[in-house]
């Protein structure tokens, strides 16, 4: 069976517009999250948003859209797209811009991984401004493959928070396995009225930038994001996407399992595909959440893995939890830590709070890395995992 | 309102907003546990709850830990209710 | 080679099984009266049923159904039974409930268990739980009914070994229609004994 390589990538986040920006202030342990405390780091309150209840007290990790918005009339984006597309279509042109690939081709696939996509237009007065279906999610990857000049049915992947390391999955899948050549997997999702107040009302977040493992953690951030990845099967490059799986704790549907089922099943599934063992990984991107209970179950099921000793980062205290967009620009980030041979530093974890010993990496550290594991889990009880390869790593 | 017309109110209520169609107000002992068994209750009906004594009775429950307290039986919610408004 | 075996089909107020008409309401009833009914119909006691939002119940309805007379994990693994689903407006008609609790500034009272249900995906989390399948997942969001997407991502699954049973089909809800479609692939040539192909899947689904 063919190879499918990750040519191409782009992260925009709360630390900055660039894959250059994101990644200096990762390894420089430099977070994005916003509190209203006077010493905080992140981008302001967008505009649109200033009049959103309950905004106080909590830590969010905002675009900058100022900045956003004047890259969009530098991209010649236009205002026929809403906020939420203008962002992927960014995102799109960033991770596209060095890999020479036709997007208007027959054998390029659209994949659109998201939660709620134009969920803002619920809002009758923006509604306006837009054709009735373009709430819908299908519409907007339409809409979005449309100004790449691509006629192909654009595919679309809603499956909660495991949305992106799935899209990216079965991205690679189809490749594998059909005429197309190249696959534009885009996730995104923007901070809404919506969507805060639903996670307020789980009573999830927390008030202060997140502390995933730690012992004082106590709750998520909320981000936004969006971010691309390339992957073909015609052109080469360093990161190769091996196996990935999917599977369901069958326990709750906005709990994580206690005994972390899905995940275990997910990561060997994951192996067994990519013809490696849990020893071959030598870093795990992890959910990392920074809820009580995610955290434990990661712990719980790294352990059973075995892959107790294995370093992980979790990427959430710089940018938080962005949802539809996690999957995709973590798996960015950990091929630019591939691609760099480094391993990148966890934000917020001081004092080990989970059941079960963790390897967690603290600060920025040179090792070769031949494997990578990215893991997601997810409301509905899914729990996704990824590998990647490196061109000339060991095996 | 007494202790009792509260506690009738409120069975009422929880069977609305937890939308337990097949129970009866008689089904739901006042003193007894909510969170057993029987009701098939779980963690988004206790934060629906939350909202049931903002709501109907503006209250705000921030702390979970006060919640399984308060959130014991419906007599205890009574009690809450009457202690606080 | 791979098999449907069953299929359901919920379409409007009538269910069919296996080219079956089932049950069919012609009182002119709401979407939820009839999924109370089909509820009724089935004997199943399952409280959680009454807290889900409409396209749960359709989707565990129409599971319950499509299963009445298997149980699939005496016959596999639980970790290789999957669902894989799609449909076009994803939780639209669920957001929009949620979305009347949050936007009037002064009735603000954001409904945990109206939000939980605003991803498209937590109706497979609900027929898992129900029948502790632990196999893979995916939602998929298209405008159209797309057959060929479904039916690969099964074949691939089945091909690799990893699934042996999966539940697949569309689930959409709108306010004046209900069009659940949902059947069973496996391995064998049991019940039905229709090779799984798109142009098979398409001619069910239009029946």
């Amino acid at each position: 069976m063919c190879s499918v390589y990750l040519i191409g990538e782009s992260i925009i986040s709360a630390l900055g517009t660039s894959m250059d920006q994101n990644m200096q202030h990762i390894t420089a342990l430099e977070g994005g999250i916003w509190t209203d405390s006077p010493s905080t780091n992140g981008n302001p309150i967008p505009q649109h948003l200033q009049s959103a209840p309950s905004l106080n007290q909590l830590a969010l990790g905002f675009i900058n859209w100022q900045a956003v918005e004047k890259e969009f009339i530098t991209n010649t984006i236009p205002d026929t797209y809403t906020r939420f597309e203008k962002l992927l279509l960014l995102a799109i042109n960033k991770a596209i811009v060095n890999t020479g690939i036709d997007t208007g081709s027959s054998k390029t696939l659209f994949i659109l991984s998201t939660t709620k996509g134009n969920i803002e237009l619920l809002n009758e007065e923006l509604a306006k401004q837009y054709p009735n279906e373009r709430i819908q999610l299908w519409s907007s990857a339409q809409e979005i493959s449309r100004f790449y000049g691509n006629n192909n049915t654009a595919i679309v992947i809603s499956n909660a928070c495991v949305s992106g390391v799935m899209a990216t999955t079965e991205a690679a899948n189809i490749l594998r396995n059909s005429n197309y050549n190249h696959a534009i997997v885009i996730g995104g999702d923007i901070i809404t009225n919506f969507v805060l107040s639903g996670f307020l009302s789980f009573q999830s977040l927390s008030n202060k930038a997140c502390k995933p493992y730690d012992s004082e953690r106590n709750g998520l951030n909320l981000g936004e994001a969006a971010g691309c990845l390339i992957l073909s099967k015609d052109i080469e490059s360093d990161i190769e996407i091996l196996g990935g799986a999917s599977h369901n704790d069958a326990n709750h549907i906005s709990g994580p399992s206690r005994t972390a089922e899905g995940m275990y099943y997910a990561v060997n599934d994951a192996l067994k595909y990519s013809k490696i063992g849990a020893n071959d990984i030598d870093i795990v991107s992890t959910h990392g959440t920074a809820t009580a209970y995610n955290d434990e179950m990661e712990a719980i099921g790294l352990s059973r893995l075995g892959m107790q000793k294995t370093p992980i980062h979790s990427l959430k205290g710089y940018w938080g939890h962005t949802l539809g967009a996690a999957g995709i620009i973590e798996i960015a980030a950990l091929s630019w830590a591939m691609k760099h041979n480094t391993l990148l530093p966890t934000l917020g974890y001081k004092n080990h709070g989970v059941s079960k010993e963790l390897n967690i990496q603290q600060e920025a550290e040179t090792k070769e890395i031949s494997y990578a594991l990215k893991v997601a889990s997810g409301f509905s009880g899914i729990n996704s995992a990824l590998i990647l390869k490196k061109k000339g790593g060991k095996k | 309102m007494t202790k009792e017309e509260l506690i009738t109110k409120l069975k009422l209520e929880i069977i609305e907003a937890l939308n337990l169609e097949d129970i009866e107000p008689e089904e739901i002992e006042a003193k007894e546990a909510l969170f057993n068994e029987g009701l098939g209750l779980d963690s988004i009906d206790a934060l629906e709850l939350i909202v049931l004594l903002d709501k109907g009775y503006g209250l705000k429950l921030d702390d979970a830990n006060k919640g399984k307290e308060v959130f014991y039986s419906v007599e205890s919610m009574a009690d809450y209710i009457l202690a606080h408004s | 080679m791979s098999f449907i075996s069953s299929y359901i089909h919920i379409k409007d107020k009538e269910v069919w099984k296996d080219n079956t008409l089932i049950y069919s309401n012609t009182e002119g009833i709401s979407n939820n009266k009839f999924y109370k009914l089909l509820y009724k119909q089935l004997a199943i006691k399952y409280m959680k049923f009454y807290k889900m939002d409409e396209l749960s119940k359709l989707g565990l309805l129409a599971s319950e159904y499509l299963l009445e007379d298997r149980t699939l994990t005496s016959e596999f693994k639980a970790e290789d039974i999957g669902i894989v689903l799609m449909n076009r407006q994803a939780s639209l008609i669920t957001d929009i409930k949620y979305y009347d609790t949050i936007k009037d500034a002064t009735n603000y009272y954001p409904s945990p268990s109206v939000f939980v249900y605003t991803l498209a995906n937590i109706v497979m989390g609900e027929i898992a739980i129900k029948n502790n399948f632990k196999g893979e997942n995916i939602f998929y969001v298209q405008e159209h009914f797309n057959a060929e997407l479904i039916h690969n991502h099964t074949e691939r699954l089945l091909q690799r070994g990893s699934q042996q049973a999966l539940l697949c089909g569309w689930l959409e809800v709108e306010e004046d229609k209900i069009d659940g479609f949902l059947y069973l692939v496996e391995n064998s040539a049991i019940g039905l004994k229709l090779k799984h192909s798109i142009e098979n899947i398409n001619i069910l689904k239009n029946q």
